[in-house]
Order: C-alpha cells, then structure tokens, then sequence
C-alpha cells in the first residue's frame, strides 16, 4: 500500500470525524497542539528579544573590551605601555579611552551613598564607550570647553552625577557633594591621597534604557581626580599616569581579536570582554528561553495524550470500519500506518494552526516595535526576535509527539480481528 | 446495463481455487467453546456459483469467512491455490482479500466518510494501484451497476440497494476471481432485492467469476446451481459441489 493512500485516507478521515465525541476529542487535541506550539513560538520570541534588547544595551552602554591589570582592583601605568601601543594590539577598535575607576561613598547635605566613580579624560569624551555625556542637561552638547574648565577647578572641581545617584542623595547641578574614599589608607595619610574631597555638581545624566552591567549610582570626574580615589594612590607617580584599564569600542563586537602575546600575565595585562563581563546574565536569558520552551512543550505533551485518547477511542468505535479496511486487503502494517497518519496529521494541523498563531502574534509584537524597559511593561508590545531554527525544531518536536501519541491505538488497532470487527457491524 | 467505457475491470482468467481439508473453526466466548464449523472439506473455484444455506447459527458465515480468508481455522486447512493459510504470511493473506476475492456484506458495510466513488476506489489504494487506474476502473463499476451519476455521494444519502451496489462494484473493483456475499439481500425489500440479486448474477455473467453466497432466501439459492445446506456446523448436503 502506498504512504501517499494511506495519507489520503487518514485525511478523509479526520476531515470526516464525527459522532461520539471524537469531533470534540480531536479539536480539543489540534487545540492543545496549537495553543502549546503558539506559546513556545512566542515566549521564546520574545524571550530571546528581550536577550537581544540586553544585549544591544550591553553592547550599547559599555565597552565592547577593556583591557585591565592581571591584579584585581590594581591598575597599570600608561608611561610603561602607550595607549597608541595598547590600541594597535587590539584588531577592530573603534575609539577608546583610558580610565580610572574606584568604589566610595558620597555625601551630600541630606544624604550618603554609595557610588562607583570614573575618572576619565574629559578631552576625549566622544570616545568614552559608556554613555555617560549623553542627555547632559537636556542633549544638548554636554562636556563644554567651560564645564571642563569647571570639571578640572583646583579648588572644587566638577562632578557629573548619574540621575539615580542625584535622587538618592537630593542633589542638583551646582550643589555640592563629597566624595568620602573608604580604602583610604594609613600610609596615605602622609601622602597626598584624598580621604575626603569636595566636588560641585556639574551635571546630571540618565542612565541608558535597560543598561546591564552598570552600576546606576555613578559619578563621573576627570581622570586627573579620579586618580586621587585609587588605592595607594602617591601624586609622585602622576607622571605615570597610572589608570585602572583602557576601555574599547570596536567596529565588530562579535568578532573581536586582539593580541595575546601583547596582553599576557606577563606584561601585567588581562583583556575582559563585554560577553564574559555579562556571562552570568547571558547564560541566565539562555537558560531561562530555554527552560521556559520546556516547560511550555509540557502543553504539547499534554495534547499528545489528547490525541492518544481521541484516536484509542475512535479505535475502539471504529472496530467495523477497520474490519472492512483489512477485508479489503489491507495488512496490520498498514492499519498501523494509517493510525500513525492519523495521528500526525492531527498533528500537523495543530502544528501549523499553533504557528501560524505563533508567528503572527510575533509579527504584530515585531512591527509595534518592542518595549524598552524605560516605557514599563506592556505585554502587547513586548521585543521579539524571529528564530526560524528554533520554530523548525518546535514545529518538529510537537509533530513528532502526535504521532509518537498515535503509537499505542495504531498497534490496538492493527491487532485486531476483521471478524471481530465485522461482528460489531453486524 | 450497459456501458459506454471499455472494460478497465476484466476479470483475470487465470484459475483459483480455494480447498477446505477437514477444517473447524471453534470460538471461545465467555470461556465456553463454541464450535461453528465442524470438519468441512469443500473445493471452491473461479467457476464455482453456490449458495450457503441453513438456519441462524448453522456455521454459514464462519465458513464464508474461512473460505474468503477472513479467519483461519481452529484446525483443519484452508489453501489457496494450493497454499495453506495458516502458514501465510499478514501480506499474502492481505493479498488474496484484496485481489483474488471480493466480499459482500449484509448491511452497513461501506466507509461513511467516503464518497460512493472513492469506497469502491478503496480496494485499489489499499492494493497501491496509481490514482488514475482505480478511478476508471471505480467509474467503469459504477457506471456498470447503474450509479454512475451518483459518484459523489456518500453512503448516508443513498437507499439500502443503492449501497449494496456501491458493494458489489467494491467487491469487483480489484478484479476478483470468486465473489462472496454474506446475504447480499437479507436488508433489503422484495423489489429492491430483485435489483440486487440480477446485479449479482450478470456481474458473475460478464466477468466470468466464481460466486458464493450466503443467504435465507430460498427463491435466490435456488437461482444459483448448486446448494451447499449447513446445519450445526456441518454439511449436510451439497448439491452439484464438487
């Protein structure tokens, strides 16, 4: 008997059911297959778009790789290695800039907090790869020749203040705040590090949408203050320019190389990349699409024994017509076959009913565009991400349950007595 | 009834013969034995024209059923051509259903779902013929047993003697060379009965093939030659069998 007769029958025959409750038992099984096969197709869309919307923002907001010093915390003098060297080491990269970076708390008149502070060069701040300039006093140009000259006052210089860290601590441009160095140690005491310092603010920036990876309370100061907060910090060694790293944007953050030999333990150097900076939270979307997609495809399973009930039940009331089938000459491989069929095309239907649902509720998610998590929740405008290999494999898994559900009432029914059969009839 | 086409469903010509060796069939129903056929010896071939007659319950069916392969016997044997059934294989017994008899039943014994056109296409799909040849032979039957005009209906919108038309073309769609009938007409009314009894014997006439019936009906037993009458199981008398 050909594959393409027994098809051609078991379609006719799902086209066809009717009576005794299998109707219902069949649309309850396409339903189930459908619904569970819509809901992989958009959780896993959207989940991977919000990986996307994370990703976009990481590589967006921070350094796409910086380059720091083997010793944790510690930091590396740009006298011994020229920023010039260090940059032509590294393949791809766009612009970059050095930068100093420690943890303190600051203090305002109300309030203090805690706060992570980057000193950086304030001549080079289109090059700074976290956006930290941007939305400065409404967008406008931010970093002036006269807010650098402000920035780089002897006396009490300028800070710029991310808006979080300026709410917490109730501060605006032109108030000021202190910035209190908790690792300020008993052998600076003689030297000239800060222990406590004076800054005016300058300004006040927002944190990027859905930034990762950065701390929201920032303060940001010139590389030359920003120096004064590193631990152990001695002006003799100014002339070093000691810095905490050099961070890099590049034109490729996917394809990154640089070169190793350069950047080794034994020149004092580690590179660290914007993917093993946000590992944790990378593997943690990955994970989450990926138990979600589980768990949902227990929906699917769940419309698998659906199918297995509606067919041992149409098994069991069509005895006479799969009598009449093997009268014709049909062989027990054959009522297995066309069983299984049945199965898989109830299957099918679900399958293509759920991703047809599937992949327009993306198309509709897709086209308003996607949330940003500064607009809040809004579960009909969520980010998606079309994942074809993954719809494949969905589309696949679920159809391969239907008819791994067809299994048991295909071998019922191929076992079965014509004459038996036939006596119901009769 | 004549027809227009040529003839897609001649019969094959080659010789059939179907031999029961003492054979009994013997159910177990509710853990008592039931035994139907009791040591029937019978030669049946693609001449054979004989009716099965007896009471209810005198085994008539269960030898039907035995000899179109339908069921193996308890013991004794049943061959084909020569080859025991109970040594055949799912595929060569599927094989002689399918192409070498045709089986008639009494009532309800079409595929709902199907159209008139496709159950009697359905012998020739299950036996892997290509589409185009199960249709001219399927539009040849229908047309030769008087529906041709009603191919597309269902079983459901169509009369008792309607439906067993559509049967009988099923039954002789894959060219059969001994047609069975288990009381072909046992549903139907006197008139209707006629219609259905003269479709069986010119269908016989034109496709030179065998033919065994079962039936109740003394008037249509004795339209065929020979008469095989059954009783508890056993034949009690056959006349003109050889």
């Amino acid at each position: 008997m050909k594959n393409t007769s027994i098809v051609w029958i078991a379609w006719r025959e799902f086209l066809a059911a009717k009576g005794h409750g299998i109707r219902f038992m069949v649309v309850m099984s396409v339903a189930g297959i459908a619904l569970g096969v819509a809901a992989m197709i958009v959780v896993m869309s959207v989940m991977a778009g919000f990986a996307e919307q994370h990703r976009q923002s990481m590589i967006e907001t921070a350094p796409h790789l910086e380059v720091l010093s083997t010793v944790q915390g510690s930091g590396f003098a740009l006298a011994e290695h020229s920023l010039d060297k260090i940059q032509a080491s590294i393949s791809n990269a766009s612009s970059y800039t050095e930068f100093v970076q420690s943890d303190l708390v600051i203090r305002s008149a109300k309030k203090s907090f805690s706060a992570k502070l980057y000193g950086l060069p304030l001549d080079k701040h289109k090059a700074w790869p976290w956006p930290f300039y941007e939305d400065l006093f409404g967008g406008q140009e931010p970093i002036s020749a006269p807010l650098q000259e402000r920035m780089s006052a002897r006396k009490t210089p300028g800070i710029l203040l991310s808006s979080r860290l300026a709410q917490t601590i109730v501060v605006k441009p032109g108030d000021r705040v202190s910035l209190l160095n908790p690792d300020f140690g008993a052998n600076q005491l003689l030297g000239s590090g800060e222990l406590l310092k004076d800054f005016v603010v300058e300004g006040v920036f927002f944190e990027p949408d859905g930034a990762s990876g950065i701390d929201p309370y920032l303060a940001v100061v010139s590389i030359e203050e920003g120096r004064k907060f590193l631990p152990g910090y001695d002006p003799q060694l100014d002339p070093f320019q000691i810095v905490s790293g050099v961070a890099f944007k590049t034109s490729n953050p996917f394809k990154m190389s640089w070169d190793s030999s350069f950047f080794s333990e034994s020149n004092g150097f580690r590179v660290e990349t914007w993917k093993e900076k946000n590992s944790s939270i990378l593997f943690a979307l990955t994970l989450e699409k990926y138990v979600m997609a589980f768990l949902l495809f227990l929906v699917v399973i769940v419309a698998a024994f659906s199918i297995c009930g509606s067919l041992i039940m149409s098994s069991f009331k069509k005895r006479r017509q799969v009598a009449i089938y093997r009268a014709m000459g049909m062989t027990q491989s054959g009522v297995l076959g066309l069983f299984l069929w049945k199965g898989g095309i109830l299957g099918a239907v679900g399958v293509f009913l759920g991703a047809s649902i599937g992949w327009t509720i993306c198309l509709i998610y897709w086209q308003n565009g996607g949330t940003t998590a500064s607009s809040g929740l809004d579960v009909f405008n969520l980010p998606v991400k079309f994942l074809p290999l993954e719809y494949l494999v969905i589309c696949c898994g679920a159809w391969a349950m239907s008819f791994i559900a067809a299994v048991l009432p295909a071998a019922q029914s191929s076992r079965l007595d014509p004459v038996d059969g036939l006596r119901v009839m009769n | 009834m004549q027809s227009t086409r040529d003839n897609p469903a001649e019969t094959k010509v080659d010789s059939f013969k179907i031999s029961m060796q003492e054979a009994s069939k013997v159910y177990e129903i509710h853990g008592h034995k039931v035994t139907a056929v009791r040591g029937v010896s019978l030669t049946v071939t693609n001449r054979t024209c004989t009716a099965i007659v007896g009471k209810s319950g005198s085994g008539k069916s269960t030898l039907l059923h035995l000899l179109s392969s339908l069921e193996k016997p308890s013991t004794g044997k049943v061959s084909f051509n020569g080859k025991n059934l109970t040594e055949m294989s799912d595929s060569e017994i599927a094989k002689i259903r399918g192409q070498r008899v045709g089986i008639v039943f009494q009532m309800n014994n079409l595929l709902p779902e199907f159209s008139a056109l496709e159950n009697v296409q359905m012998p020739g799909l299950i036996a892997g013929l290509s589409k185009k040849e199960v249709s001219d032979r399927a539009g040849f039957l229908l047309d030769k047993v008087g529906l041709g005009h009603r191919v597309n209906h269902r079983p459901s919108e169509m009369s008792g003697g309607e439906q067993q038309r559509v049967a009988v073309a099923r039954a002789m769609v894959m060219r059969p060379s001994i047609l069975f009938a288990d009381e072909p007409t046992g549903n139907l009314d006197e008139r209707t009965s006629l219609e259905v009894q003269n479709l069986f014997f010119s269908i016989v006439e034109a496709f030179k093939i065998g033919l065994v019936m079962v039936t109740h009906d003394s008037d249509l037993a004795a339209r065929l030659p020979s008469q095989i009458r059954m009783e508890d199981g056993r034949i009690v008398n056959s006349d003109g069998m050889v």
